[in-house]
């Protein structure tokens, strides 16, 4: 039988770790915390979102092996004035901030300084690679951390953006 | 044979899962799944004996590739899936890749691969940087 995978998210010190059902970028280091802690648009520059870490996970063992992870969108992100970057990590590093308002840059805050690429230009031909693999009998996380965080212009819109698309792709045997 | 990028973009998870056989050179062969329903694994193929790997639905061969010797298997199934672990989409990638001498001594590798859609579309493809490969498939 094919392994069972998920994606999951993690937040907090410890950190808690969550199966995600709704990815929602927010102003807190929350999973998902609804319609609170909304993005704030800019007065000037930038504002971002808490970034968030993302990992593919075996739930069950696969029977050989899982490996090739890789991480796509459609390659647009059709959210006017918001920008969607990713980058990979292999520590996890709590997200941090000004509850509410912003969250702090990725690359410049995060101890793996990822490098942070509009996640528009990952498509299925050009995917972001996640290193990473798992072999049986072992169940867990597989990848590195993918983190993802939105960055805000002056020229976002208020009112909830529409959800976009994000696939993860891998290999088992 | 020129590489060719794989455009299976748009999916459909209602596929039928395929499973495989792989058939030996002393006419024995080796079910993915056994009729107690117990599974074998992929690594446990005897690649020294194998000759041929069909993919399967349930029990009738639908994807066949013929091995000769120094040819080394692959086999894998490739997932997609959204953030929120919803699997849409899956192929079959079967192939295989062989390491060429010439009288200097001198190597180069060969491969194909297919990928082949349950829906009935089959690719191929010589690009062996797709795939990663597990500890079977190395060449020695």
């Amino acid at each position: 039988m094919s392994a069972t995978t998920s994606v999951k998210e993690s937040n907090g010190a410890t950190p808690d770790v969550t199966t995600i059902t709704n990815c929602r970028l927010c102003t807190s280091d929350a999973y998902n915390p609804g319609t609170n802690y909304p993005l704030v648009k800019p007065a000037a520059g930038s504002n971002y979102s808490y970034w968030k870490h993302l990992y593919l996970n075996a739930d069950d063992s696969p029977t050989g092996t899982i490996n090739n992870i890789k991480f796509y969108s459609d390659g647009t992100i059709g959210w006017t004035g918001v920008t969607l970057k990713a980058g990979v990590v292999d520590t996890y590093d709590q997200a941090t901030g000004t509850e509410g308002t912003t969250g702090d840059e990725a690359n410049a805050n995060h101890s793996g300084t990822p490098t942070m690429t509009d996640v528009a230009t990952y498509t299925s031909g050009s995917p972001l690679s996640l290193t990473g693999s798992i072999d049986n009998p072992d169940t867990g996380k597989i990848s590195q951390y993918l983190v993802l965080q939105g960055v805000l212009s002056t020229d976002a819109v208020a009112g909830a953006l529409a959800a976009e698309t994000l696939t993860f792709r891998y290999d088992e045997t | 044979m020129a590489n060719k990028k794989v455009s299976l973009i748009e999916g459909n998870a209602n596929l039928k899962e395929l499973s495989w056989i792989a058939f030996y050179n002393d006419g024995n062969k080796l079910s993915k799944f056994n009729d107690d329903g117990s599974e074998n694994r992929y690594e446990d193929i005897d690649r020294g004996r194998l000759v041929r790997f069909s993919l399967c639905d349930n029990e009738t061969p639908v994807f066949t590739i013929h091995l000769t010797s120094g040819q080394s298997l692959i086999y894998r199934k490739r997932v997609w899936a959204r953030v929120d672990g919803t699997v849409w989409h899956f192929i079959y990638i079967v192939g295989w890749r062989q390491k060429i001498y010439n009288q200097k001594g001198q190597v180069r590798e060969l491969a194909y691969i297919a990928y082949v859609n349950p829906t009935g579309v089959v690719e191929i493809s010589n690009d062996i940087n797709d795939i990663q490969l597990v500890k079977c498939e190395v060449l020695k």
